[in-house]
């Protein structure tokens, strides 16, 4: 054979090398309305990890939306059933995002009290000339420090936490001019979540010492209780040094997700801090996404994250004193859980004071 | 694994393992003694689906760097090759994306098994080591964005070489081949993008949590296969340049199935030293 012919060969041989290998690559699901609902509810079914502790019948989702689908039918149909299907977990966590249209379930705040207004603390508390230090709105009331922080989507780096603490903080200067600050208020109503690494930045400044916060349980099988064993998370002390002083966390329903996380590590850390308001919205799993055959991208709770007590965060965290907003106060353009705080931390380091 | 993948495997194995040896006949020159240093460019055409990820097949474009070692003697070869693949990955369907960078790093060593068609090949068969990582990070993900691979093998390597004469110049064509028989492989876990053994964060025995990560497997769960059809062209200085096609293909059933493949071609300069 001479040297045209084994080329021939070798252009031949490369074209069915290709072909077959598109055969090994064909993909499990096709892009049809069946496939795509056989294709999430298999995925979900396989590494959801909140079936048990919502007591959800997942076969019987099935059964009763798989006769809805079929091949041919309209997207905005299919998306409707794809979503009604989602809703059944009861979850924040739980989105499908077509181009078109996201579905989600919000049922977690929209059927409790709001117990917050940023335009009646930004015009009653913040006034004008509050600071923005990255993401943390914060200013000094009444010798106490007060910080609001609207997203753990917004990065805090080290050194802006540590700003914010040396900052309202008792100190006393080189020309012996002394600052009493008498407490902080840690405003987190409103904050949807975002990055747990933010929480954990956050929560290491007013650790005292190293300690234990959670358990992590990751799937590691396809059965609904195949979870790994838990394992546990610790927050320690970090940056340039920790508040000493009275920590009040402000919460409400809208706290979601990292927030929710952030509220039960404070919780978590002792006598100095205070959860006050109203219950967290919940969010205990870290959400994973995944994609349909068409495209269609969705995301569901993928870990169970408990206390060290045991009890699952998926369902919120209850505060330690518990107040909502009063209608008479936000006529008088007063936040009825800033005025609980302020009342609080100055009670304390009276007390403090006196002893 | 399906039939349909066997047959494609001993097809690829054999039409390439059959194509060579019919090759260039013309004359037989071995030199008795090279050592080459490589560094070249190239394009990747990598595909994959990744069950664990995505229900989707991602293909996409990827630039290649490869560099290596060669050590040529008559009577043995060892080689020591690294590429480098960096490119965008898309699908059919959606707008996703996927950056895609791939490492493979392969050592082999191969002794002359004998000289066929009157001498004019040579067949040289023994063993590699065979690296590979993989990172595929979907652009759309928050929390598993990252789908990190690294297989290490040992496998049975094969080659076949025939030196012959064009333009009055000695040209080697060459194929090569392996198959991985044991792969200790590390892969996400079930339910997250990080190995299993780093899921704790308070861990740092990094060899105890690799190890944790890790699965020694076989053919059974662990398929790849990889072949390369190289032509080396005679420059001055006894430096050559080399022109090589490259099929890599993957199949990994833990902790779901993933499937990943890329048709590779690169131009080398190989410095004699």
């Amino acid at each position: 054979m001479n040297f045209k012919k084994l080329s021939v060969c070798l252009m031949l041989a490369l074209p069915l090398f290709m072909s077959c290998e598109e055969a090994i690559f064909r993909e499990e699901y096709e892009n049809t309305a069946e496939d795509i609902f056989e294709s999430l509810w298999t995925t979900v079914d396989e590494n959801y990890t909140f079936f048990d502790a919502k007591d959800i019948d997942w076969d019987a989702v099935y059964t009763a939306n798989r006769p809805r689908i079929e091949n041919g039918m309209r997207s905005d149909s299919l998306f409707e059933v794809l979503s009604d299907m989602l809703a059944v977990l009861r979850d924040g966590h739980v989105n499908l995002q077509a181009g078109f249209d996201l579905s989600r379930y919000w049922e977690w705040y929209l059927d409790y009290p709001q117990n917050f207004d940023f335009s009646l603390v930004e015009r009653n508390y913040l006034g004008d000339d509050y600071q923005i230090t990255g993401p943390f709105y914060n200013r000094m009331i009444d010798s106490v420090g007060y910080v609001y922080y609207k997203s753990f989507e917004n990065k805090v780096s080290g050194s802006l936490i540590d700003y914010i603490v040396s900052l309202y903080s008792s100190r006393v200067s080189g020309d012996n001019d002394t600052t009493i600050v008498k407490g902080l208020i840690l405003d987190v109503r409103d904050n949807g979540g975002g990055s747990v690494k933010n929480a954990e930045t956050i929560a290491s400044r007013f650790a005292q010492e190293k300690k234990l916060v959670q358990y992590w349980q990751y799937k590691d099988g396809p059965g609904h209780n195949d979870l790994t064993k838990p394992i546990p998370k610790y927050i320690e002390p970090g940056g340039d040094r920790q508040y000493q002083g009275l920590v009040v966390v402000l919460a409400n329903r809208s706290c979601y997700s990292a927030t929710n996380f952030f509220v039960q590590i404070m919780k978590s850390l002792g006598n100095n801090v205070v959860i006050m308001g109203d219950s967290t919205g919940g969010g205990g799993g870290l959400p994973i996404n995944r994609e349909l055959p068409n495209g269609w991208i969705y995301r569901f709770s993928s870990t169970v994250t408990k206390t060290v007590a045991g009890e699952n965060i998926e369902f919120g965290i209850a505060p330690d004193i518990r107040v909502d907003m009063k209608e008479e106060d936000q006529a008088r353009g007063k936040d009825t859980l800033i005025e609980a705080a302020l009342r609080l931390i100055k009670e304390s380091y009276d007390r403090s004071r006196r002893q | 694994m399906n039939t349909r993948f066997w047959l494609v495997v001993l097809f690829s194995l054999f039409s390439s393992l059959g194509g060579t040896p019919l090759a260039f006949a013309q004359e037989a020159a071995m030199p008795v003694r090279e050592r080459f240093f490589n560094l070249g460019g190239g394009y990747t055409l990598p595909k994959f689906i990744d069950k664990s990820f995505s229900e989707l097949r991602y293909q996409g474009h990827a630039a290649s760097a490869v560099g290596g070692f060669q050590f040529r003697k008559p009577a043995h070869l060892h080689h020591l090759d690294f590429r480098f693949d960096y490119g965008e990955m898309t699908t059919a369907a959606g707008f996703a994306v996927v950056d895609y960078f791939r490492f493979e790093g392969n050592y082999a060593y191969q002794r002359l098994i004998r000289s066929l068609w009157q001498g004019r090949i040579q067949w040289y068969a023994g063993g590699s080591l065979n690296t590979l990582w993989t990172l595929w990070i979907y652009n759309n993900y928050t929390n598993n964005a990252y789908d990190n691979s690294v297989y290490g093998s040992l496998s049975p390597h094969t080659s076949l070489f025939y030196h012959f004469t064009l333009f009055n110049r000695t040209f080697r064509a060459g194929f090569s081949a392996y198959l991985p028989l044991l792969t200790l492989a590390m892969r996400p876990t079930y339910g997250a993008s990080s190995f299993a053994g780093f899921l704790d964060d308070e861990r740092d025995d990094t060899f105890r949590q690799l190890l944790e990560s890790s699965q020694l497997t076989s053919l059974n769960k662990f398929f790849r296969y990889s072949n390369t059809f190289s032509l080396e062209y005679p420059l001055k200085n006894a430096n050559r340049l080399r022109l090589s096609y490259e099929w890599n293909i993957l199949r990994y059933s833990e902790p779901r199935v993933v499937k990943a493949a890329s048709h590779n071609i690169t131009i080398a300069t190989m410095f004699n030293f």
